[in-house]
Order: C-alpha cells, then sequence, then structure tokens
C-alpha cells in the first residue's frame, strides 16, 4: 500500500500523520491516499511535531527545573547572573559534547578525547612557557589533537579495531605521554597569563569566549549534519553501515573523517580549557570524560529522535547544568547533583524508548487496523 | 480498542516521567537540604565587624608564618651508625604527585646507602593489598606510604609483622602500631594550618571576614580542619562568620561551580578556604571572575605550581603548601631510625604560609619550605661530612 511505504520511510514532517491517514485508507471502499511526499505538512502540524514533547522532552524539563528552583530560591535562581553562569561554567563539556558528536552520528566512539583535551593544553602551555609566541605555540597544540585525530582513525578504520576499546587505548597511551614529558607537574607561566589566557577569559557581556566557541562549534555542527550529503551519509553510516555501503557511501573514509574532526575539536577545546584555568595541568581534561559522553547521550534522545545531533547536546548540557546549578544555589546535599544526573539521564532514555516504540508500532497497528477490517479473503 | 494507543496518551506518559524526574530532584533535595551535611555549618552569615577582631595577634601569627622555615622538624641525631643495604618501598597512591614523592624517597634513601623501588597503585583497596604483597615478595625491609589505613590491609600485617617489615606513613587517620612505626601530617599536626590561614583571612580583612569553609569528606584526614578553622578564626575575630560546604570526589571538577553558585547565594561571604587547594580551585579564579566575584579571596591548604601561579598572579591570597619533600625525608629518617635500633620520634611537618609577597622565584614546580633540608637531614644522620 503506498501510503503505509510512504508513512514508514518519510519524515513526519512532509506526510500524512498515521492516524489520519489510516483513518482514510481504513474507509470501507475508499482508495488508499496518495503519497504526499512533496506537499508540506500544515503549519499547525509542523508546530505540533516541533514542539512535541517526545521530540524536545529535555526543554520541558528543563521549564520544569527552572519553575521549580524559581519558587524554592527565589532570590537567586531566576536571574540573569544564573544564565550566565550555567553557559560560562558548562562552555568546556559543550565543546567536548559537540566534539564526539559527529562520530557518535557515525557509531564510532571516541573515547580518548578527554587525553586529547588534556595533551594540546599541555602542548601550547608547554611551547608557551619556554617563550615561543602565541600562535606558533596554539598551532602546534592545535595539530596534536588533528595527528591524535588521524592516529585515532588508522587505528579504528585501518586496523579495524572496534573504536570503544581503540580509542580507550590510545587515551592511555595519550595519558602516559602526558606524565612521561611532565612527570606529572603542572606546566605553570607567567606567559600563560597574557594574551593566551584571553582565549578562555575575556568576558564580553558578562559571558566568556567559551560560551561563542560553543555557539559557532553547534551551528557548524548543525550546517554539516543537518544541511549537507556529508551530513545524511553520516547518519547513514551510523545506522546500518552495511546498508549505506551498498548505496554507495564510502564509510571508511567518513568515519575516518569523523575521527579526525573529534581529534581537532577535542584538541581546540583542551586549548581553550588550558586558557581557561592558567596553566598546563597534567589530568584536565580527563573529568570531562563522562559529562560529555552523557550529554552527548541524552542530546541524541532530543530533536532527532536518536540521532546524535548538535542542538540536543546544547539542551542536554544546558539542562544538566541547570539542575545542578540549581541544586548548589539551594544549597542541596551533596549527593543530589549526581542522583539529579541519573534520574534525568534514566528518565530521558525513557521517553525516548516510548516514544521509539510508539514510532515503531504505528505502521503495525495501521497494518493491524486494516486487516481487521478488509473483508475476508481480500 | 485494544490494539491502538491514542497519541494524547503517549504523550501524557511521557510527561508523567518527565515530571517524575522534577519530583524526585526536587524532593531529594529538599530533603536533604533540611537536616543534609552541605548546608553549612553553624557561624554567622553576616559580614561580622571589625569590634571583635584582635588583629595585632592575628597579624603576629601572620608574622611569623611567612618566615619560611629554617630547620626541618627533625632536630634529634640519630646518633648510631644507620645500617645500609636495606631495601624500601614506595607504595605509590597513584597520582601523578605521589610519583614525585616516589623520587624525593629514593634520594633519601640512596643517601643512606640503600635501595628503592616504588609500586603504584590507582587508590583501590585491591591494588594497595596487592601493592603490599609485592612488596613482601620483593624482600623489602621497610615501606614508606601515604594514607594507609589499617584496616584496608588487615589480611597482609600478620605477613609484615612476622617478616618485621615496617610501615613509614603520612597523613594517616590510625594511630600508630605495629607495623607502622611513624605518622607524620597527622590531622592533629595539620591543625596549625588552619591556625595559619585564619590569622591571614582575620589580619587581611580587618576583622571583617566571613569565611566559606570548602572540605572534601572522602579525604577523612582533613575531617579536623574546617572546625579546626573555625575555631581560631572566633579566637582571632569573635564577629567573624564562617560556613562550610563539602564537594564529594565526584564533583571536583564542578568544584568552582559550586563554590560560585555558594558565593551568589550567600552574597556576604567574601572568604574561600579550600581544604585542598590543588582539588579545588582549577579554574576557580576564572570562574570568580566571570560571575563577578573576583573581591572575594581565597586561600587554602595544600596546591601545586597551577595554585602558587594563582597566588603569585594575586588571584588567590595565600597557601600553607604541603611540604613533600620535608615529609618525605622524615619517613625515611623514620626507618633509619628504627634500623638503627633508636627510639622514634613523631615529628610534625614544617608549615609556611605563602602569599605573593613571600613565593619562592621558583614555584613552577613543587618547592621544600626547608631550603636546604637534604644537608639537614644528612647532618642527623651523621652523614655530613660524605
Amino acid at each position: 500500500v503506498p501510503t503505509l511505504q510512504t508513512m514508514e520511510t518519510t519524515d513526519a514532517l512532509t506526510t500524512v500523520p498515521a492516524e489520519s491517514a489510516a483513518t482514510n485508507s481504513a474507509q470501507p471502499g475508499a482508495r488508499p491516499t496518495e503519497p504526499t511526499r512533496n506537499q508540506p505538512a500544515p503549519r499547525r502540524v509542523r508546530l505540533r511535531h516541533a514542539f512535541a514533547f517526545n521530540r524536545i522532552g529535555a526543554v520541558y524539563v528543563l521549564l520544569g527545573i527552572v519553575i521549580v528552583f524559581s519558587i524554592w530560591v527565589p532570590d537567586t535562581f531566576p536571574t540573569f547572573s544564573t544564565f550566565k553562569q550555567v553557559l560560562n561554567a558548562n562552555a568546556i563539556t559543550a565543546l567536548a559534547a559537540l566534539a564526539i558528536t559527529i562520530p557518535l552520528a557515525a557509531r564510532v566512539f571516541d573515547l580518548s578525547f578527554a587525553y586529547t583535551m588534556t595533551l594540546t593544553g599541555v602542548i601550547a602551555a608547554h611551547f608557551l612557557s619556554v617563550g615561543m609566541s602565541l600562535l606558533p605555540a596554539v598551532g602546534l597544540g592545535l595539530a596534536a589533537g588533528v595527528v591524535i585525530g588521524i592516529v585515532n582513525a588508522i587505528v579504528v578504520v585501518v586496523m579495524r579495531i572496534d573504536s570503544f576499546i581503540g580509542t580507550l587505548a590510545t587515551g592511555s597511551l595519550i595519558q602516559a605521554l602526558i606524565t612521561m614529558a611532565t612527570s606529572g607537574n603542572a606546566i605553570v607561566s607567567t606567559r600563560l597569563q597574557g594574551g593566551f589566557a584571553k582565549i578562555g577569559q575575556t568576558n564580553v557581556g558578562g559571558f566568556t569566549l567559551p560560551v561563542l566557541y560553543v555557539l559557532i562549534v553547534a551551528v557548524g555542527i548543525w550546517f554539516l549534519l543537518e544541511h549537507t550529503a556529508t551530513g545524511r551519509r553520516l547518519y547513514a553510516t551510523g545506522f546500518n553501515p552495511d546498508a549505506a555501503k551498498l548505496a554507495g557511501v564510502r564509510v571508511d573514509r567518513l568515519r575516518f573523517m569523523s575521527l579526525v574532526v573529534s581529534g581537532s575539536l577535542a584538541g581546540a577545546t583542551g586549548l581553550v580549557l588550558t586558557a581557561t584555568i592558567g596553566s598546563g595541568d597534567p589530568t584536565s581534561g580527563t573529568s570531562y570524560l563522562l559529562p560529555a559522553f552523557a550529554a552527548a547521550f541524552l542530546g541524541a534522545t532530543q530533536l532527532k529522535h536518536g540521532r546524535f545531533n548538535a542542538g540536543g547536546t546544547l539542551i542536554a548540557v544546558l539542562l544538566l547544568g541547570t539542575g545542578t546549578t540549581g541544586l548548589a544555589l539551594a544549597s542541596a546535599p551533596q549527593w543530589s547533583s549526581d542522583m539529579f544526573v541519573g534520574v534525568v539521564l534514566i528518565a530521558s532514555l525513557a521517553v525516548t524508548g516510548i516514544q521509539r516504540r510508539a514510532t515503531v508500532d504505528a505502521p503495525g497497528r495501521v497494518r493491524l487496523l486494516l486487516a481487521r477490517l478488509r473483508p475476508s479473503g481480500g | 480498542m485494544l490494539f491502538l494507543t491514542p497519541a494524547r496518551s503517549r504523550i501524557r506518559r511521557a510527561a508523567g516521567v518527565a515530571a517524575g524526574i522534577l519530583m524526585v530532584g526536587a524532593v531529594a533535595a529538599g530533603c536533604g537540604s533540611s537536616g543534609g551535611s552541605s548546608s553549612g555549618s553553624s557561624g554567622g552569615s553576616s559580614g561580622g565587624s571589625s569590634s571583635g577582631a584582635n588583629l595585632t595577634a592575628a597579624q603576629q601569627v601572620v608574622a611569623q608564618a611567612m618566615q619560611r622555615p629554617a630547620a626541618i622538624t627533625v632536630a634529634q641525631p640519630v646518633g648510631k651508625a644507620i645500617p645500609s643495604g636495606k631495601r624500601v618501598v614506595f607504595i605509590s597512591c597513584g597520582v601523578s604527585v605521589c610519583q614525585q614523592q616516589g623520587q624525593i624517597v629514593a634520594k633519601a634513601a640512596s643517601a643512606l646507602g640503600w635501595t628503592a623501588s616504588t609500586i603504584s597503585t590507582d587508590g583501590t583497596p585491591t591494588s594497595v593489598q596487592a601493592a603490599y604483597q609485592s612488596a613482601i615478595r620483593q624482600g623489602a625491609d621497610g615501606i614508606v606510604t601515604t594514607a594507609a589505613l589499617r584496616a584496608e590491609i588487615a589480611s597482609q600485617i600478620p605477613t609484615l609483622n612476622a617478616k618485621k617489615i615496617v610501615i613509614s606513613d603520612a597523613s594517616s587517620t590510625d594511630p600508630v602500631a605495629a607495623p607502622f612505626i611513624y605518622n607524620t601530617s597527622t590531622a592533629t599536626q595539620n591543625t596549625r594550618i588552619e591556625k595559619y590561614l585564619a590569622a591571614e583571612v582575620v589580619a587581611d580583612s580587618k576583622g571583617k571576614a566571613n569565611t566559606l569553609y570548602v572540605n572534601i569528606p572522602a579525604f577523612a584526614i582533613l575531617k579536623p580542619l574546617g572546625p579546626a578553622y573555625q575555631q581560631y578564626q572566633k579566637q582571632l575575630c569573635s564577629s567573624c562568620g564562617y560556613a562550610s560546604i563539602d564537594v564529594p570526589l565526584t564533583q571536583l571538577a564542578k568544584a568552582p561551580n559550586l563554590i560560585v553558585s555558594y558565593l551568589r547565594s550567600h552574597p556576604s561571604v567574601n572568604y574561600v578556604n579550600l581544604s585542598v587547594a590543588n582539588e579545588l580551585d582549577t579554574g576557580l579564579p576564572a570562574a570568580l571572575a566571570a560571575a563577578g566575584l573576583s573581591k572575594v579571596k581565597v586561600v587554602g591548604q595544600g596546591g601545586g605550581p597551577t595554585d602558587f601561579q594563582y597566588v603569585a598572579n594575586g588571584q588567590e591570597l595565600a597557601l600553607v603548601p604541603y611540604d613533600y619533600y620535608s615529609v618525605d625525608y622524615q619517613m625515611v629518617d623514620a626507618l633509619a631510625r628504627h634500623f638503627a635500633g633508636v627510639p622514634v620520634q613523631q615529628t610534625p611537618p614544617p608549615l609556611w604560609l605563602v602569599t605573593k609577597d613571600n613565593m619562592p622565584s621558583d614555584h613552577a614546580n613543587l618547592f621544600p619550605d626547608v631550603t636546604n633540608y637534604e644537608t639537614q637531614f644528612m647532618k642527623v644522620w651523621g652523614k655530613a661530612s660524605a
């Protein structure tokens, strides 16, 4: 039945909703509804889709959190200062989460990104401390990120080692390299306090520059994933690499490049982190490993129905950051923050599960309905 | 209609899950905040006034504390020949600074004609137990370590005692008893750190301090420090305020945000005292600046090169660093006395209040409080002429 095929394979924005299509098809003697691929959905349907709970559930949860904390701590939470604090405090986490969004879209893990962050920061701090000028030192740090991305890509794509294990191994090697080079000592110098510090500490209207970097990177990833053929191919690679390969997608090349991009972005994030803390700390990046993955996976439940995407990642970072900041402002006990993150993650994934089951079940239910209404032997 | 679930019903279910998040979060936090450990301790929340402050006493303590220690805390010479050829194992906690301690211990052991090796752990009980078993197999005569707990190595203690392997420790909360022969940087000894910091805060604020103490509960050795600070501050300034928050290990990376949040909700707080500076203040100056809280001054215990740089830049007010060099030599000294048959004295670590004005120029690395500590230890070991 054309209608059912259409429903299963096209985006909800350009098709008749499943239930109305089913109703039309179910009329005795009625012809199946013509495919509506080229007809734009009514504005009301598009708005309903855009603001559907199962699409942006985290935004509603975020709004609920804002309301709860505004009532709970009315003096400090519902202020512009809180908004600035949430953005400033979570900008690095957002950058780290965005760095792994592209490889995750291609179903590739990059567990080494946190160590890459540390390494590039330590490299830039080292060269700055020995007298190198700003641009070459930053350039060397960025180059290290690219090189690590290439190494990761060789390990995962060329050597065919599972990305989870492969990047865990390269991460361990990177940490060993850092410890070997620094003996575990942070690299400090007054030279890190000048122009380099401005990369992370410049304040514009109460917002630090890393917030701006987040916006730039997020827009870039959004454009890549949503508005280019490469983005579509990345998602295809992530969902079903074999099918994508049969469809002519150069899966290996995309995975290779996704890891290079991830290494580069993680490297840049490490430079921003080092500029923010003012020293080449040999362990600075590792604390971002779990928060970044939590944000990326939570973000995948938002906006794009299970696809890793930039907007969802930002929503996730904001949700987690707002909750933890609100709890801190409310002087909540020390365990509340971890509990909040855990509950939010499970609940968000549960919402996604409900949504997915609903999506998957809808065509099946329509078929069942048609079968029941169809004359016997028909 | 058994086979059809209306869309509204699905949305209601999803909304129910979301509501659950909010309720669990709110109830959990609400329950805790009424009687939890992080909502602060006693102490006034007002800024206080100079009327109740003994500024002269505070300034005297600061002046004394800022004098760089000239002598190690081990004054008594060993007085007997220290046997050579001993094997010492340093059991490392796994973090980078412990690796450096291994090098210091090796240098001290070498000066006594001993051999030294380091066994790394990741801090987990199983890895620590494995390290002790390795040390036993290596034929160690003595073990040097930090923050060892008797309960953690209970199964190894009989073997250690049977083989007469002794442990020289630092920052342990357990009393000294075989196989342990020495423990320095004890909780009691460390309270002097808070005396220095309280005096610095009272003197700097001219008796108008309202301090937030930031504790890490996972480090049991730190437990008395917050109350000690509160007590010393009260002695020097009865009108100064005090409160504390706890930061769990899992939240260390978010410590600057937690501190900023507390300061925003308690705007009268003008000083922050960090129980372990190097664990809590990475990125804190930038976070304070971004939140418009640069006037809040930060002091703390411990610290590494990053923290020293913060002090040198004026981004933090003062630190009492941990003198790894003297402490490691003291632990080796205890072994030397034990092997020589001399009673082991429980000596404290040297302490030094460091501010922008007296920060050593070579603060890009850890530095010893006592500049010629090696020479002084060689002298008490009877090796000065070597």
